[in-house]
């Protein structure tokens, strides 16, 4: 009886030490990822930091009039060109300019083309 | 068999028994004190332990980024790395200098290998700030006794843009001057009131600045600059109803990114660290206290026939009329006599008393440290009241004069200016009478009439209804006034119906070109470079043009002379 006690004891030292083994490695194991987890997200703050600072210096004002200046076709907008939104319908020019390319399946290819040929 | 043992050996076994339970008790007591030592360390002072271990690593609080109004990236922190060896335990030096001066081409050969072979040194930087690239680069040539540290760099993406009011850092991050200056000294409740327990990135630092109305003023200034051949300027854009400054720039001024500076005293921020003679734009303030005083109104005349004679000083015209001229005509003629005799009506105490008021005695501070004393006449006597109505022998920051103008304009409510982000509402409160609601309508009214028919037609930016005064100062010169050397000033703002925007545009030393037939003031640069200002920063600040007959008939007649220049 006391022999069946005693081996039933070691049984359960035997089970509980596993389970303790298993849930401690599986906790390290989180542990591990979570640290991973977060050492990307840091690295990705630091890039996106980085990313942002390097779009901010792409689109500095000197540098884009610049580009507007050498681009060709671009002008500054004359000061009767700002109109507000309600005067805008008298703006509009008799007849649209390019003819709407709805009915053709690739209809922002047919816009380009129609640019090109103009 | 055993029992027979114990039984004859009974009285050596009791004493053995004795023995084992004393050392039993030992063994148990030592036990006892190893576990109740183990229970201390753990359970009772264990959280310190810990909380010490996690604190090592962590450092002092990130700096903010600093934005613009509409959140443009002004300044922000990235990663870098910094490489560094041991002298000691590189174990080939030749080898060493070979592969990092082949990963790192700036890097110089002959004074690495000098550091790594300095007797006794046990450290020496390699090459500081890097990217993380070179740094994976440099350390995975796996040289023994090279490592990085990985530390932060201030960044400033806009380069030169708005330099003088973001400011910049030193090598360790610390704030030297601008903004940055001000987030670490003045401004350290501010800083602190970014941060957000919840989060580990700090809320930016937002300034009133708009970088596209930053680079609008500083464009056309530097053209400004270049075409006068003048030696320097200045401008500042300013919104009279919450005291915020929305452009700002000294030229020529400094790239915040170059790590050594060397500025000289050229490069300074001329709008707040210096103080200049303002002229004839101080009339102006002359005019808003004489009708403020009620001495006079826009139906006033003075009679501007002679010059005016005090002791043995005489005070004459530039454009002199030799006639009775009216308060409207003073101020469009720009009439050193006419003012002066407003001021002289006004009296020297309150002459002093309103100057006062507004400010102009005493430094103006905001949050960018860089800021100068007004220098003033050591006694104020008759003549001194005459001069100074006119902006003779008194100097003040250029940004002290646009501060006191927009508050005359804005209905004589005086915002103090900012450089950080601020609503109207919180002007009220911080907000300074200076004049009455009915004065401030008349000096409209002659800022207007100033640009319509007067010295500043120049400024008229079509559609915008601009309103000015132009100040062409003399400078002085080893002690006295030089007819040849000036500084020219502008005041305007728009529109002027209800100017929210001020403007101020100051060049040093224009020169006389053939195109404005060999005159040099005012009105031939500074006024049309603050007209070609206000044309391009109008659209941005949301201001819709309006235009009258008049207009449309002036616009037309741009179009064909641009069309015959071709």
């Amino acid at each position: 009886m006391v022999k069946l006690l005693n081996a039933l004891l070691v049984l359960a030292v035997l089970a509980a030490a596993a389970f303790l083994y298993g849930l401690e490695h599986r906790t390290r194991g989180a542990e591990k990822a979570i640290a991973g987890i977060k050492r990307d997200l840091a690295e990705e703050a630091e890039a996106t930091k980085l990313l942002k600072a390097e779009w901010t210096s792409l689109i500095r004002p000197d540098r884009l009039q610049k580009l507007a200046e050498t681009g060709g076709k671009l002008k500054p907008a004359a000061v009767d060109q700002y109109v507000s939104l309600n005067q805008l319908l008298n703006r509009l020019p008799d007849a649209p300019v390019r003819a709407p390319q709805a009915a053709s399946d690739d209809p922002i290819g047919a816009i380009l083309k129609d640019m090109e040929e103009q | 068999m055993s029992g027979d043992d114990t039984m004859t050996a009974s009285p050596r076994a009791l004493a053995g028994q004795n023995r084992i339970r004393l050392v039993a008790l030992g063994f148990s007591l030592a036990f006892l004190a190893i576990a109740g030592q183990l229970g201390t360390l753990t359970v009772l002072h264990g959280r310190n332990g810990a909380e010490t271990a996690s604190a090592v690593p962590e450092t002092r609080l990130p700096r903010p980024d600093i934005v613009d109004r509409n959140g443009t990236i002004m300044a922000t922190d990235i990663a870098v790395a910094s490489l560094y060896a041991d002298p000691r335990k590189v174990l080939d030096v030749d080898e060493a200098v070979e592969l990092i001066t082949a990963a790192l081409p700036d890097v110089d050969a002959g004074q690495l290998r000098a550091k790594l072979t300095k007797p006794g040194s046990a450290f020496a930087w390699i090459k500081r700030q890097v990217s993380p690239e070179e740094r994976d680069t440099v350390y995975n040539l796996g040289i023994p006794g090279v490592a990085y540290v990985n530390e932060r760099r201030r960044v400033y993406p806009l380069g030169r843009l708005a330099a003088h009011a973001v400011g910049y850092v030193d090598l360790d991050t610390r704030g030297i001057a601008g903004i940055e200056k001000y987030l670490d000294t003045d401004g350290a409740i501010y800083t602190a009131s970014l941060a957000d327990p919840e989060k580990p990135e700090m809320a930016p630092a937002q300034m009133s600045m708009d970088m596209r109305v930053q680079h609008a003023l500083t464009d056309e200034l530097q053209k400004a600059i270049t075409k006068f051949r003048a030696k320097a300027g200045g401008g500042v854009i300013m919104d009279s109803e919450t005291g915020e400054i929305l452009g700002m720039v000294s030229l020529p001024d400094y790239n915040p990114n170059e790590e050594d500076k060397h500025l000289t005293s050229a490069q300074q921020n001329r709008m707040t660290s210096g103080v200049f003679e303002l002229g004839s734009v101080i009339k102006a303030i002359t005019f808003a206290m004489a009708f403020d005083y009620g001495v006079t109104d826009l139906h006033g005349s003075y009679d501007a026939r002679y010059p005016l004679v005090i002791g043995n000083a005489r005070i004459d015209d530039y454009h002199a009329k030799h006639k009775v001229l009216t308060v409207p005509e003073i101020f469009v003629n720009s009439s050193n006599i006419g003012t002066a005799k407003m001021a002289l009506a006004v009296g020297e105490e309150n002459h002093q008393a309103f100057l006062r008021k507004v400010g102009l005695f005493d430094r103006m501070t905001t949050e960018i440290p860089e800021s100068a004393k007004p220098l003033l006449p050591r006694r104020w006597s008759k003549l001194v009241t005459a001069t100074a109505a006119f902006g003779h022998g008194f100097a003040v920051q250029p940004l002290q004069g646009i501060a006191v103008i927009a508050g005359i304009l804005n209905n004589g409510k005086m915002c103090p200016p900012t450089f950080l982000k601020r609503t109207a509402e919180e002007c009220q409160v911080l907000a300074k009478d200076i004049v009455k609601p009915a004065t401030s309508e008349k000096m409209r009214y002659l800022f207007r009439l100033n640009v319509e028919e007067g010295t500043a037609e120049g400024a008229d930016a079509i559609g915008y209804r601009v309103g000015g005064k132009t100040g062409t100062a003399e400078k002085v010169i080893n002690g006295r006034y030089s007819k040849d050397h000036r500084l020219n000033s502008f005041i305007g703002a728009f529109p002027m119906e209800k100017p929210k925007y001020v403007i101020l545009i100051m060049l040093d030393e224009p020169q006389p070109l053939p195109e404005t037939f060999g005159f040099a003031t005012s009105g031939w640069n500074a006024v049309p470079t603050a007209g070609k200002v206000i044309g391009r920063v109008a659209p941005i600040l949301g201001v819709a043009p309006q235009f009258t007959q008049k207009d449309l008939e002036k616009l037309a007649r741009q179009r064909a002379k641009a069309k015959k220049d071709g």
